[in-house]
């Protein structure tokens, strides 16, 4: 098992670490149109073939995993902050602010949250531009994502306020906030850390939910959900079988993320 | 006990009732082309009439009076009109709503069935290829974006409640495996067996049972998951539910229909969430 996770260890910071030298690795840009070469087959040219405006899907594939890798982390990172500040207050204050916290997490997780998702991206402009469009997708997902985190959170932060040094800081005279910012959070750390990269598949996969449905990242950017798109056809596929490129990429790296994941649990 | 838990679950109602409300009125009220209209370039209109347009948007831009009038429409059934469709959203609803409401209910179903099957050979019998096997088809699913799996079963011509059960089950088997493997641990477990009582008692007595109320509430919370995964599968199926409804709102930005749905499946979520925690309370109530 441990050699399974070392792999997926490997795996994933490689395809970090290409995603993250795109400039370098990709052959062109991701909307650098061959308009003499559309729809081409995978050559020494073109890796993975060309799409209907001639663009080098191998390119775009780099630069979409980029975009999904990387703004996911960002959303997580996000999320966790939010989490942090929702689930340490009400789990420090107590009484009223911890009810209202957790009523205000409960209501978030309840609610079927693609669907808020979709009613908060709909609201915003559909013709934004692509680094816009980019922008909102993630943020939203951030914004919204942060509820089940804020539950652990608030459970760590009840263990930490019975901590003696927690109580000495008290009685020095620390106010709530210093005592929060200063002596409970630092001590979450661990737990914060797992509900970060426990967030980032999660909006991997969200995030390529919205890009199939048209609803996510815009053309010319490319993302990993947006590049699914062209697997709308049968005899597409049949066709021009390397268009699974990304679908195999999005599924390889979410997989490498829970046996990671799933190895990192069981010592917390 | 169980009275004070359904008063709150209906208290919790009213309030996202009211909270979803005024989210959805505001964000109708600020979406961008609100109060945009056609009759305003319509040459056919005087300028009186024009003028009494612009009055009457004018109203409806405040957004406190724009709230009331939103939710007195609300509790007269009135969930207003879908732009695109052209058609009421209570009709629309009324149309689409069982179809979902069958899938979701049919997709459960079989992945609970699923879960609780694959789960349980690996907790009573502890051979390693009963819990890997299904752990790793479990592991599997999760990585597959919900819109993939229904866009594979669209193009296989497969039903979109059968995709349904495959995006819900391992987030059900998941947490029923981990309960069952904690309830199967237990000293009882064991002397029981040393009993020589039989196996299938063992597991529905003293498996099963005590880890009964954690079912429940993760039945309650699947309900959520399987109305999110609805939308990627109904839109992508072709499926016509509440879910390629909401898609269809949100690509033609008919804010008022997506709102109302939203709110309408969040109503159904939160009620199924409230029934799985008066169940809790009266599976407790009873092992006390």
């Amino acid at each position: 098992m441990k050699i399974v996770r070392t792999l997926a260890w490997v795996l994933l910071a490689s395809i970090f670490g290409a995603s993250a030298g795109a400039e370098l690795l990709a052959l062109a840009d991701y909307s650098q149109q061959f308009r003499e070469s559309p729809n081409r087959a995978p050559s020494a040219q073109f890796p993975l073939g060309t799409d209907d405006l001639g663009r080098d899907r191998f390119s775009r594939l780099l630069y979409g995993s980029r975009v999904s890798l990387f703004l996911a982390a960002a959303a997580a990172a996000l999320a966790t902050l939010i989490a942090a500040a929702v689930g340490a207050t009400g789990g420090y204050l107590g009484g009223v602010w911890e009810k209202t916290a957790m009523s205000g997490t409960d209501l978030v997780l309840s609610l079927p949250w693609l669907f808020l998702l979709l009613a908060a991206r709909a609201a915003l402009p559909l013709n934004a531009p692509p680094l816009a469009s980019m922008s909102i997708t993630f943020f939203l997902l951030g914004l919204l994502g942060w509820a089940a985190g804020a539950r652990v959170v608030r459970a760590a932060t009840r263990a930490v306020k019975e901590s003696e040094y927690v109580l000495q800081a008290r009685a020095s005279g620390c106010g709530p906030f210093r005592i929060i910012v200063a002596h409970v959070l630092p001590n979450l750390k661990p737990v914060l850390i797992a509900q970060f990269w426990l967030s980032i598949p999660t909006f991997i996969l969200s995030e390529a939910n919205l890009g199939l449905l048209g609803l996510g990242v815009s053309e010319p950017m490319p993302s990993l959900g947006t590049m699914l798109r062209e697997m709308e056809s049968v005899s597409r596929i049949a066709s021009y079988p390397w268009i699974v490129a990304p679908a195999l990429l999005l599924l390889l790296v979410v997989s490498c993320f829970q046996v990671v994941l799933r190895g990192e649990q069981r010592p917390l | 006990m169980t009275f004070r838990v359904v008063v709150h679950h209906l208290c919790l109602l009213l309030f996202t009732l009211l909270i979803c409300g005024l989210l959805g009125a505001t964000l109708v009220r600020y979406a961008p082309g609100f109060g945009a209209e056609e009759r305003d370039l319509d040459a056919r209109y005087s300028a009186e009439s024009r003028t009494a347009f612009r009055l009457e948007r004018e109203r409806e831009e405040r957004i406190v009076p724009f709230y009331v009038q939103h939710l007195f429409g609300l509790l007269h059934g009135e969930f207003g009109r879908s732009r695109i469709f052209d058609q009421p959203v209570r009709e629309l609803l009324a149309d689409r709503l069982p179809v979902t409401m069958r899938a979701v209910s049919l997709g459960l179903l079989t992945a609970w069935s699923a879960s609780l099957l694959l789960a349980l050979p690996g907790v009573s019998r502890r051979r390693a290829w009963c819990d890997m096997a299904p752990s790793v088809l479990a592991g599997t699913l999760l990585s597959v974006p919900a819109a993939l799996l229904g866009l594979a079963f669209f193009l296989m011509e497969w039903p979109a409640w059968a995709a349904l059960t495959l995006v819900v089950f391992p987030r059900i088997f998941r947490y029923v495996r981990n309960l069952l493997e904690q309830s199967a641990a237990a000293p009882a477990v064991l002397q029981a067996r040393a009993a020589g009582l039989r196996e299938g008692r063992i597991l529905l007595l003293y498996v099963i049972l005590p880890v009964l109320p954690e079912l429940l509430a993760v039945a309650g919370v699947s309900a959520g998951q399987a109305f999110s995964a609805a939308i990627p599968l109904e839109a992508l199926c072709g499926v016509a539910g509440v879910g390629s409804l909401a898609w269809q709102a949100a690509l033609g930005r008919d804010l008022p229909l997506l709102i109302n749905v939203t709110m309408m499946v969040a109503l159904i979520v939160l009620a199924a969430n409230a029934i799985a925690e008066i169940a809790v309370t009266a599976v407790h109530r009873r092992a006390a």
